[in-house]
């Protein structure tokens, strides 16, 4: 544990001293594979699908910040969705508008859940999201996970049918509220989030570590005995679902041990004046990682005097 | 000379007022508290007001085809008395949230705005002190 940690320090450090070049690089990482994943997945907008537009959008993205890019990606995602139909583009919008105006207003943070979650589905990894959020946020996060589950299923079920018109948003808006697979995994997700909130609250130790292993046993026994019962169960949905369940977890794991203990304090800039000088400071936060002790066995001839 | 003391005083203080929590502490500290939470309860029920048209437009969606075939049987009274039933109390339950949130949200900016302000008070008697010894100089040439 204290070596993880001792790399984690390590890679905080190398962060930390290149970070003006770290942090636009990792941005453009992640919403360039979030814009790429979409444009693979729906493609429906030639000019979205560009990967030269796409790199575009990903180094746009590097310089603006995380609520921009988290709405970049929301106009990018309705943008495959308008080219595919109007009203389904439309359905998802007055979605989101729903989700911005009773939710997001009082707590923006978790905002990017509503696109992370239909790109994880694509990928077929959507269980990181309800696995990691049950350890590191309340259970308030359950409304952007169950609006990123309904947005996802907007874009799978209106995809898989032809045609636009009015029907498709008629079929949007019943592939969220009137889809019982839908329902299972908002149901499934919810009950994730809740169980890990309180093993993780709980005085045991490795508290964390515990719930992610038992939101994780849950995810897997709840969609599978779900989907039975809904007739939706085929062999190779079961087989992606239970890989998926997998790395999810190993991915949820990770990111709650090595990367969530973490008090991570980036170098901030500030200026100020008063009447005689003008101050430029750049304060950089300490780590105090204690390195691992290493005993030097020192073997000297002994000098005669 | 820097006074060393005065620059860790004021970047400490810089730092803070730049963080999204000082930025949010020194606006609340602006207001009143029940000024404070009337500009955002008034705000809050204008988006639950914009939310609800979308929720009816999403339901409508929904309910499309009922509607469209059963048109001539339905009450349409009775619907608008739903709808506005379902409105009232939408918004008096974002009328107590929001006065519940904004309200424990205004104390909490307070406290972290205490610290703020008594370094400011600090500083100001800096310049105080620095201000006397210029003059005492001025005296004593």
């Amino acid at each position: 544990m204290d070596k993880i940690l001792e790399i984690k320090g390590n890679i905080l450090r190398l962060f930390e001293t290149n970070e003006k070049v770290m942090k636009p690089l990792i941005k453009f990482v992640l919403c360039f594979v979030g814009v790429l994943i979409m444009g693979i997945s729906m493609g429906n907008n030639h000019i979205l699908a560009n990967p030269i537009v796409m790199v575009v959008i990903g180094a746009v993205c590097a310089f603006l910040p995380k609520n921009i890019d988290v709405l970049v990606l929301i106009v990018v995602l309705l943008g495959h969705l308008y080219s595919f139909s109007a009203e389904v583009a439309l359905v998802a919008l007055a979605l989101l508008l729903v989700m911005y105006f009773i939710y997001f207003r009082f707590a923006p943070k978790y905002a990017f859940v509503v696109i992370l979650l239909p790109i994880l589905f694509f990928i077929k990894i959507p269980f990181v999201v309800p696995l990691v959020l049950g350890v590191v946020a309340t259970p308030i996060t359950i409304l952007p996970t169950i609006f990123g589950v309904a947005i996802y299923y907007i874009i799978h079920l209106t995809a898989a049918a032809s045609g636009g018109g009015s029907d498709s948003a008629s079929l949007a808006v019943k592939s969220v509220f009137a889809n019982k697979e839908s329902l299972l995994v908002m149901v499934v997700f919810a009950a994730v989030i809740i169980i890990e909130y309180y093993i993780r609250r709980s005085t045991s130790k490795n508290a964390p570590s515990k719930a992610v292993l038992v939101g994780a046993a849950i995810n897997v026994v709840a969609l599978l005995v779900g989907f039975i019962a809904i007739g939706n169960a085929n062999l190779i949905s079961i087989v992606f679902m239970i890989a998926g369940s997998i790395i999810s977890l190993l991915l949820a794991y990770i990111i709650q041990m090595a990367v969530l203990p973490l008090d991570y304090s980036k170098t901030i800039n500030t200026q100020f004046e008063d009447d005689d000088y003008y101050y430029y400071v750049k304060a950089v936060p300490k780590h105090s990682i204690a390195k691992e002790k290493v005993s030097v066995k020192k073997i000297n001839r002994k000098s005669s005097k | 000379m820097l006074n060393e003391d005065k620059i860790k005083l004021m970047t400490k203080m810089a730092m803070y007022a730049d963080s999204p929590e000082g930025k949010e502490a020194i606006e609340a500290s602006k207001f009143f508290k029940h000024d404070y939470l009337a500009r955002k309860i008034i705000w809050t029920e204008i988006c639950v007001t914009l939310a609800y048209i979308f929720m009816i437009f999403i339901f409508a969606i929904l309910k499309m085809e009922t509607m469209v075939t059963d048109i001539a049987d339905m009450n349409f009274t009775s619907i608008a008395v739903i709808l506005v039933v379902v409105y009232i109390a939408l918004l008096f339950v974002f009328f107590m949230f929001s006065y519940t949130f904004y309200g424990k949200k205004y104390i909490k900016c307070r406290q972290s705005s205490a610290e703020y302000s008594a370094n400011l008070k600090k500083l100001n008697n800096y310049y105080k002190s620095e201000s006397e010894i210029e003059d005492d100089d001025v005296f004593t040439v």
